[in-house]
């Protein structure tokens, strides 16, 4: 029995010794990397942020709310915050972490939409998440929301275990392999795809589906509105542009932006709906029915830009503000 | 509680060093640990249905007295049928009764009369199959004088709850695990190695192969509409090593906890995909519940003696049972009479005991021959699978046509493209990477006990510290082992 217990040990001390190795590198090389999402998370956690315009949201955000043209017309640091796949539950742990690290944005831009109030179990794209656990408040956040089960928090040598990208990425950053460098500007991904019909045709053969409210996350998305009053930051719902086609697709839309409205009065913020704009009938803006391409997005950030400008939502810093850019 | 769970990491070695240290070697206090790790164990699922198990577990245990202490044959049978139909009754209504319910209101629709008939809203309690079937050889043994009733409740109620194989089997026989638990039992280094390496090789099976197997055969039975036949077969392929490596992957798991108590379960798997012919395949795959059936109805019902509708009779009869044992749906019903057709021809003309020994033995690779069956055996399941596999029996057919369907677009390339795009490029890899592993590590150890059996000295602790390796960073998503529904 001593034999065994003595091998057994052993042999746990080895494999943990060679797993924490492994974790030890792989949280260093992400750190580094600007693979996916890891520069804005980088960014958060290193207070490298001084934006008054933050958008928040889904790849819907990251790929149609283009900084450069925020930047140009309202004069202002813009800053995306959009990441893929995600509902709402992991974007409020990303604006709290933000909102701990760095100076308060005047203004958030917060996409909404089918998706928002829904619940990806497990997280998309979990590994973003993990380079930076340790730290109590992100811990408390993640585990608080149900976004990453306790084993990752408490048992950290295992956190990497059936995430074989993020190994990958953490050695080939760690070991100076390959440096992904980020295509994004400011969290903003310009996308130049052209409408894939037959991809369309395919969600279309999948049936209709209606759109999902989580409480859960619909209770943090109040918790949200109301944090962002305490901090006196302004608040505008956004619902960007989708194919129209999608109507067929996702059951009962109108009662969805209905849905955003109400929220929207009742706690005092801004609702701007692009939905319904003819502009985005045209597939030619679309490289998907729920994500604009690069011109779809330059259009649509430059007129959001202008009615922002128009509404005074962020005061001018100096006097001289460049002239509204014409929209079509 | 799941084997591939940190919670399962921190309970077995806690009752390991409870069951070798805390009892002191005395077998009464080993067994009382076991049964409440047992009971924890089970309850860590749903405490509710411990009061099932319990249930069960006294029913046996009074019957099996009672029939050995009957003082005739009239009192011996009523027993002996009490103990049947309440096993039965349990397993009909948690698992059957909706399957009836719902198949008797169609066939009466189907004849113009509308029923609403009464479902039960409930869960099927996890391993109710395999220790309804550990309790009923009991009682059968016992009834037919096979083995003397045990008069400790303690040692009965281990040899039916013993957690490695409670909710997934192997389906264990009285007259081989209950003299195990009734004596001492001492701690044997080799037995505990040995065990060790099971478990290691049972969670490379399952985390790796069927895990990352089942992201591909889940995207392609989710979307088969859309796939081409070639991808489909792929699918039904993925399928196969995915429910192998899942089943087996368990079984070794079990088997391997068990040895570090010193006990030792029935062999369930034997390198099923090496078979020659159906037959060798069915000796080979869930050896358990084949030599239960066999033993408990096959024979009882005449076997493969008897004129040749009798043996055609028995042959369906028992496939279809098992069909039906693995769920309530016609599907699997589809699935054992599929199996059953293959198998007939076998048994007519007494060729089903032409492969009993081990393939290509003594040598390292098998001839043209043997390949070109063993090929043809695996291609015969994998089609069998896609019954298994499949949520309705009309999928299945949709999904079989396709594959023989040979069109202009059997391989059309959208359809890789697709599945690339649908799944990670590492699930693939790790996919691909992990049957070719397994398929050489099982091959060669094909005349050992199980998959994993190192000789040689120089290679263990490296490949120890592999598959470690490989189940750390290739590990697919899903965790639920298939039989846990079963």
């Amino acid at each position: 029995m001593k034999k065994f217990l003595f091998y057994i040990f052993g042999f746990t001390f080895v494999i943990i010794l060679l797993f924490s190795l492994i974790t030890f590198i792989t949280d260093k090389g992400l750190k580094k990397s600007e693979y996916g999402n890891l520069k804005e998370w980088s960014d958060i956690f290193n207070k490298d942020i001084h934006a008054d315009l933050v958008i928040q949201g889904s790849s819907r955000a990251w790929v149609q709310f283009n900084t450069y043209i925020l930047d140009s017309v309202l004069n202002a640091d813009a800053y995306n915050m959009g990441m893929d796949g995600t509902p709402f539950d992991v974007q409020y742990v990303k604006y709290k972490s933000y909102t701990k690290n760095n100076k308060y944005p005047k203004v958030i831009l917060q996409n909404v939409d089918w998706d928002t109030m829904d619940k990806n179990t497990p997280v998309f794209q979990k590994y973003q998440l993990l380079p930076y656990l340790n730290n109590h408040y992100f811990d408390e956040q993640l585990l608080n929301n149900k976004i990453i089960p306790y084993k990752d928090v408490y048992f950290p040598f295992f956190k990497y275990a059936g995430e074989p990208k993020a190994v990958q990425v953490g050695f080939s950053e760690y070991f100076g392999i390959r440096h992904y460098v980020s295509p994004k500007h400011k969290g903003f991904m310009s996308v130049d795809g052209n409408w894939n019909e037959s991809d369309f045709e395919k969600r279309k053969n999948g049936g209709k589906v209606h759109w999902q409210k989580n409480p859960e996350v619909e209770k943090l998305f109040i918790e949200f509105l109301q944090d962002c009053q305490s901090k006196k930051i302004k608040v505008v719902l956004v619902f960007t542009p989708y194919y129209h086609g999608l109507n067929n697709i996702i059951i009962d839309m109108t009662g969805l932006k209905t849905y955003y409205r109400n929220i929207a009065i009742k706690y005092n913020v801004e609702f701007l709906d692009y939905s319904l704009d003819p502009v985005f009938h045209d597939k030619n803006y679309f490289y998907n029915a729920s994500h604009l391409n690069k011109k779809g997005a330059e259009i649509f950030t430059l007129k959001l830009a202008n009615k922002l400008k128009d509404m005074q939502i962020i005061k001018p810093a100096n006097t001289n503000q460049p002239e509204k850019l014409k929209d079509k | 509680m799941i084997f591939t769970s940190i919670g399962f990491a921190v309970f077995l070695p806690v009752v390991f060093l409870l069951y070798w240290f805390a009892t002191k070697g005395n077998f009464k206090f080993q067994n009382i640990l076991l049964l409440i790790s047992s009971y924890f164990f089970y309850g860590c699922w749903d405490w509710r249905f411990l009061f099932l198990l319990l249930f069960s577990t006294s029913l046996d245990f009074v019957t099996g007295i009672k029939i050995h202490d009957a003082e005739n044959k009239s009192t011996r049978k009523f027993w002996f049928w009490l103990s049947i139909c309440v096993n039965l009754g349990f397993l009909g209504v948690f698992k059957y009764y909706n399957f009836f319910a719902a198949s008797f209101a169609e066939g009466l629709s189907s004849l113009g009369v509308h029923v609403d008939l009464w479902t039960l809203n409930i869960i099927l309690p996890v391993g109710i199959s395999f220790y309804t079937f550990h309790g009923l050889s009991y009682v059968i043994d016992t009834y037919n004088e096979k083995i003397k009733p045990e008069r400790n409740f303690i040692n009965y109620a281990v040899f039916v709850s013993f957690f490695p194989l409670l909710v997934a089997g192997p389906i264990e026989r009285a007259t081989h695990l209950l003299p195990q638990i009734i004596k001492k039992r001492e701690f044997d280094y080799l037995k505990a190695v040995d065990g060790m390496r099971q478990i290691l090789w049972g969670l490379f099976k399952k985390m790796v192969v069927a895990d990352n197997c089942a992201e591909i055969s889940n995207h392609i039975f989710g979307t088969y509409q859309n796939q081409s036949g070639s991808l489909l077969f792929l699918g039904a392929v993925a399928f196969a090593f995915q429910i192998y490596g899942d089943f087996s992957g368990y079984s070794d798991i079990a088997i391997g906890t068990a040895k570090l108590f010193g006990i030792d379960l029935l062999r369930n798997f034997s390198y099923p995909y090496f078979s020659r012919d159906i037959a060798e395949f069915w000796r080979r795959w869930h050896i358990s519940l084949t030599s239960w059936l066999k033993d408990y109805l096959y024979i009882l019902l005449g076997g493969s003696r008897g004129t040749k509708a009798k043996v055609i009779r028995n042959t369906l009869v028992i496939f279809l049972v098992s069909g039906f044992w693995h769920g309530a749906n016609w599907t699997f019903i589809a699935w054992g009479g599929f199996h059953a057709l293959l198998f007939l021809p076998l048994i007519l003309w007494k060729t089903n005991r032409k492969n009993i020994n081990i393939v290509a033995e003594g040598k390292q690779f098998p001839g043209f021959k043997e390949l070109f069956q063993i090929l043809y055996t695996f291609f015969l399941v994998t089609i069998g699978w896609i019954f298994f596999r499949a949520e309705t029996f009309e999928k299945a057919t949709y999904f079989i046509k396709k594959i023989f369907s040979f069109n202009t677009n059997y391989f059309d390339i959208s359809s890789f493209t697709d599945l690339s795009a649908g799944l990670s490029g590492f699930t693939l890899l790790f996919s691909v990477l992990s049957v070719i592993v397994l398929i050489l590590v099982e091959w060669n150890n094909r005349d050992k006990s199980h998959g994993f059996d190192v000789s040689n000295k120089k290679f263990r602790w490296p490949m120890y510290i592999a598959l470690c390796l490989s189940i750390y960073i290739c590990q697919g998503g899903s965790s639920a082992f298939i039989y846990f529904q079963f």
